[in-house]
């Protein structure tokens, strides 16, 4: 079975990979293997040529296309290596899952965010910090006494009985 | 990913003959000079082409290299596109996006068609091209002279442009074989993204060995920002329909003039107060060019053979002009000398006769291109001038608005608006996004359609509905039996000492002068039916109260007796008299509104982080107290404070008025006390009146006994002589402490042993020494932002996976999978994969 092998740089988590293509090799299957993590058996020099290119990861077209996270190498009697692979559903489904709907809990793009929906894991500082909004007037004057002879501000309200003009 | 968009241009016209397409991409980190990986290796383009029956001299002119410098040499061309595929990455800054795509399919033996009016007028000048009645310019629809003919039509949507250096990619002569879908798309809207040239070589090759066989570029993606149409003709003389000329707006790097380029550093303007990481944006620069007639000023549109001065809204251009607000600056270049390019060289082109005209402007079309930009612009050269390097906050300075992406859609503000409308929030996404190999076809659009840009979303926030007013209008308050005086600190000291005079003249007999209260005809004893005498035994019980309050009253008090009055008259007709007057008020209402004025809260992080638990507002309003309120209910929104005061009690009530966010209404009421009681009696002052009283009536006694008697005078004058002067030292004190009080001093003030001033429970000094202007605390937790992004922020809607690829982080559950052919444990992974998050 022919399979082609990649170098991953990425996260595996990322959704489109932007993966290398490095060869293609011939391999076997090891017996009682899934499609989600096949055993793959390669020659021990074809895994030297691959491995010196940093390939970390392939596709199998006898599986649907699938691509896999290859795991560590484990190398065998017979000039072998055995190599366990775990399917990138990510990848090996791009296309189809790029057409999916879900519910966005979280991004990454600022300008996706909704600002306003309170957000626990955002860290704030123990203490707090004041910002003080003066209003732009005031009617108070308080006079200043020491001038008493001054008659400019009148706040003074003396009421008597009777009294008038 | 590329994004598509139309091309729109205005009213764009275009002959298939001779059609120049100068297109330039994004730049966004010119200043920062960022490393841009060429995958192919830079080398000379060997020889320089000419088309075969053109008179094209090949003059190459630049390229860009990898520190973004334009290089304008030949020997400089950094990279040859035939190699195969240019990639510039970290482009930081979307420079918006377009494509364009035309067709011209003529027949095959199109160009040698006599039909063809180019060929005939192409085979006698190269220039004079439209002046017979079959060269029209064409539209869309129009088919003309000969069959699968589709005119261009190119659509330039000026809102995705913002800083360009050049690319010039020209197809001239394209008459000699069918350009079916020439598409230019545009990748790169934001940050981080890979801007893609890709041209392929056998098509390229195709257009430059051969220039007569079939030109198709289906497969080309050309990875641009802007899109200059020069279409060029010789003479506009006599054909007053082909009188607008000029598009080109693009800035260039190596500017003579580059000090206008660049970006000052005191026009630095952000969205909302922050900037996306990672993202920078140019928002300064002069546009000149739009002014000086004919002459080439500024940068980075220095690039201007003709101005536009005196160019009003509606102006029509003359037969023979030809106005170019060609910014493609370079050294090189000079006003008037077109410069057209093939597919992948500049080419100098040496008619002096060639400025090419095909798109009409108006002034709001230009200041809408150059707006399109995100800078500023002006018309007045002095005064771009004198304001740069200083704010560039006028009336006659206008600066594209810009979106949140970088984007613009050549709105534009000027005056105090730039301060506040300079960007605006760009929640839509106009562009679609398509494969990367993907070549993206339109249709033609009606070139006479005008661009509407989409309405942004009403951002999130409250929407209050419901006007509530507050009473305005007190009624005035009504006083049967008593009368309000206003005094000044200095009245009411001399009010004091006349009270209080010490009795003068005892060796006539007769007693002139107590309390210095006469009856009005000033005779002694008070007559028959005084008040005095009749209702009150004491005379400091004819005053009911003394307050201070901490304003004006006559500011205030709307129906007070307009006249001064010089006497202090209690009872109905005992006077204090003064030979000073006392130019006290009456005030006939005692009931006044103050206004304590308004405040503006902005918001602060414009996010939760605005509101509980995170911050706590708090509002002090003087002689009331503090007030807590939600910080959700005035964040960005206005305060307005107002006082209902009561002169009879002191009490007030003070009102705190929300509006903003749709509706206006009261939000918080606060009682208080404003007037403070200043105490006339105390024990001392009535003992010694009793006693003052007491020897009064002795001496009229003795006086109609005939008896004589200087002890009793002396016994008076020494009584009133102690009463007057404690009272009247009593009233200095208090002003005095109230000054002190003031003056943030502890001590309290005292009156005959008594504290007189207070406001409820809180002491005079305590309101008086605190802030008299009322203030919005508040206070808030400072977030740590850093790498939130990476956490990613909250979204909390529904999409597409396409729709938030390259969004960093993204984190998505109930994720409705179909049409995946994968097994069932493969469907959960998935789903715990992107539940889990994943990166985009």
């Amino acid at each position: 079975m022919t399979v082609e092998f990649y170098y991953n740089p990425d996260d595996p988590a990322t959704l489109e990979k932007d993966i290398k293509f490095i060869n293609k090799a011939e391999c076997e299957i090891k017996e009682s293997s899934t499609i989600l993590n096949p055993s793959l058996i390669i020659k021990y020099e074809t895994w030297g040529s691959l491995i010196s290119n940093n390939c970390n990861y392939c596709k199998i077209s006898n599986f649907g296309d699938r691509y896999y996270f290859l795991g560590n190498p484990v190398i065998t009697t017979g000039g072998r290596v055995e190599i366990e692979a775990n399917v990138d559903v990510l990848q090996s489904n791009l296309t189809e899952l790029k057409t999916c709907t879900g519910y966005v809990q979280r991004i990454g793009s600022t300008t996706k965010w909704n600002n306003y929906l309170p957000d626990s894991s955002v860290p704030v500082e123990t203490f707090e910090s004041i910002e003080n909004f003066q209003f732009n007037s005031t009617p108070f004057n308080i006079v200043d006494i020491t001038d008493v002879n001054a008659n400019q501000a009148q706040n003074y309200l003396l009421t008597v009985v009777g009294g008038g003009v | 990913m590329l994004i598509n968009t139309n091309v729109y241009p205005q009213n764009t016209r275009m002959n298939t003959d001779n059609i120049e397409l100068i297109m330039s991409y994004s730049l966004g980190e010119l200043i920062n000079k960022h490393t841009y990986n060429w995958n192919a290796t830079p080398q000379e383009i060997e020889t320089d082409y000419t088309f075969p029956n053109s008179q094209e001299s090949s003059n190459v002119y630049g390229w860009m290299d990898e520190n973004c410098v334009f290089m304008n040499k030949r020997s400089n061309i950094s990279t040859d596109l035939s190699t195969g595929v240019m990639t510039m990455e970290s482009l930081p800054v979307g420079a918006g996006n377009l494509r364009m795509m035309f067709r011209t399919d003529y027949p095959t033996d199109g160009y040698y068609d006599s039909n063809n009016p180019l060929y005939n007028k192409q085979s006698n000048t190269r220039y004079d091209c439209e002046t017979t009645d079959n060269n029209e310019f064409y539209n869309s629809s129009t088919t003309h002279g000969y069959s699968n003919s589709y005119v261009p039509i190119i659509r330039m949507r000026y809102d995705r442009l913002i800083l360009f250096t050049l690319i010039r990619v020209t197809i001239t002569n394209m008459r000699t074989g069918s350009i079916s879908s020439f598409g230019i798309s545009l990748d790169a809207v934001k940050s981080g993204h890979i801007l893609n040239y890709t041209l392929k070589e056998e098509k390229k090759n195709e257009l430059i060995t051969t220039g007569h066989t079939i030109f198709d570029m289906d497969d080309a993606i050309i990875t641009l920002s802007g899109v200059i149409i020069k279409p060029y003709y010789g003479s506009n003389a006599g054909t007053p329909d082909r009188k607008i000329a000029s598009i080109a707006p693009t800035i260039e790097t190596n500017m003579s003039n580059s000090v206008w380029f660049g970006c000052p550093t005191q026009t630095f303007v952000t969205y909302n107060g922050s900037i996306e990481p990672g993202l920078t944006y140019y928002n300064s620069a002069w546009i000149g060019g739009l002014e000086n007639n004919g002459t080439n000023i500024s940068a980075p549109l220095d690039y201007t053979s003709l101005s536009m001065m005196n160019m009003s809204k509606d102006y029509s251009f003359g037969v023979s002009d030809t106005f170019t607000i060609d910014m493609l600056n370079g050294t090189d270049y000079a006003a008037y000398t077109p410069h057209f390019t093939n597919n992948l060289c500049f080419v100098k082109y040496p008619s002096l006769n060639a400025t090419c005209v095909c798109t009409y402007y108006t002034l709001e079309d230009c200041m809408n291109m150059v707006a399109s930009y995100g800078l500023y612009f002006c018309f007045d050269e002095t005064l771009i001038n004198e304001k740069l390097g200083q704010d560039l906050i006028n009336d006659d300075i206008y600066l594209g608005k810009m979106y949140e992406n970088g984007r613009c859609d050549g709105t534009y503000t000027s005056g105090s608006a730039t301060l506040t409308e300079p960007q605006a929030q760009d929640d839509m996404y106009i562009v679609s996004y398509l494969e990367s190999d993907s070549i993206m076809e339109v249709e033609p659009l009606n070139p006479d359609e005008p661009y509407v840009p989409p309405t942004p979303p009403t951002p999130p926030g409250r929407q209050d509905e419901g006007d509530i007013e507050y009473n305005r209008s007190i009624p005035a308050g009504i006083s049967a039996f008593t009368t309000n005086y206003i005094l000044s600190a200095g009245a009411l000291t001399k009010l004091g000492s006349d009270l209080w005079a010490k009795v003068s003249d005892p060796d006539d007999g007769m007693i002139t002068n107590f309390f210095n209260i006469k009856t009005s005809d000033g005779t002694f004893p008070p007559p028959a039916g005084d008040t005095f005498q009749l209702t009150l035994s004491n005379i400091i019980d004819y005053f009911v109260s003394l307050k201070y309050f901490p304003f004006n009253l006559p500011d205030y008090v709307s129906n007070h007796a307009s006249n001064p009055v010089k006497h202090i008259k209690i009872g109905s007709s005992r006077e204090a008299i003064s030979t000073d007057p006392y130019n006290s008020l009456i005030a006939d209402t005692s009931l006044v509104v103050l206004d304590g004025g308004s405040v503006n809260i902005p918001t602060k992080f414009n996010s939760f982080l605005d509101h509980e638990p995170y911050a706590s507002v708090s509002v002090y309003v003087p002689y009331c107290g503090t007030v807590s309120l939600q910080p959700s209910i005035i964040r960005g929104a206005s305060l307005t404070l107002v006082y209902g005061v009561d002169l009879n009690t002191g009490g007030c009530q003070a009102t705190l008025v929300k509006s903003g966010d749709g509706a206006s209404f009261p939000i918080a009421t606060i009682n208080g006390t404003m007037g403070f009681n200043i105490l006339l009696t105390g024990n001392n002052a009535q003992t010694v009146q009793a006693n003052a009283n007491n020897a009064y009536n002795s001496a009229v006694l003795q006086q109609q006994m005939n008896t004589a008697s200087t002890f009793l005078d002396a016994g008076i004058a020494t009584a009133m002589g102690n009463y007057g002067g404690a009272v009247s030292s009593g009233v200095n004190n208090i002003l005095k402490n109230v000054n002190i009080a003031m003056n943030y001093a502890n001590d309290r003030p005292q009156l005959l042993g008594t504290s007189p001033l207070t406001a409820g429970s809180t002491s005079i000094i305590a309101s008086l020494i605190s802030p008299q202007t009322a203030y919005v605390q508040i206070r808030y937790r400072k977030p740590n932002l850093d790498g939130y992004d990476l956490l990613g922020g909250l979204a909390d809607r529904s999409e597409k996976i396409s729709n938030v690829t390259g969004s960093g982080f993204v984190r998505i559950i109930n994720l409705k999978l179909t049409n995946l052919k994968c097994t069932a444990d493969e469907l959960n992974m998935i789903k715990e994969t992107l539940a889990a998050g994943i990166w985009t």
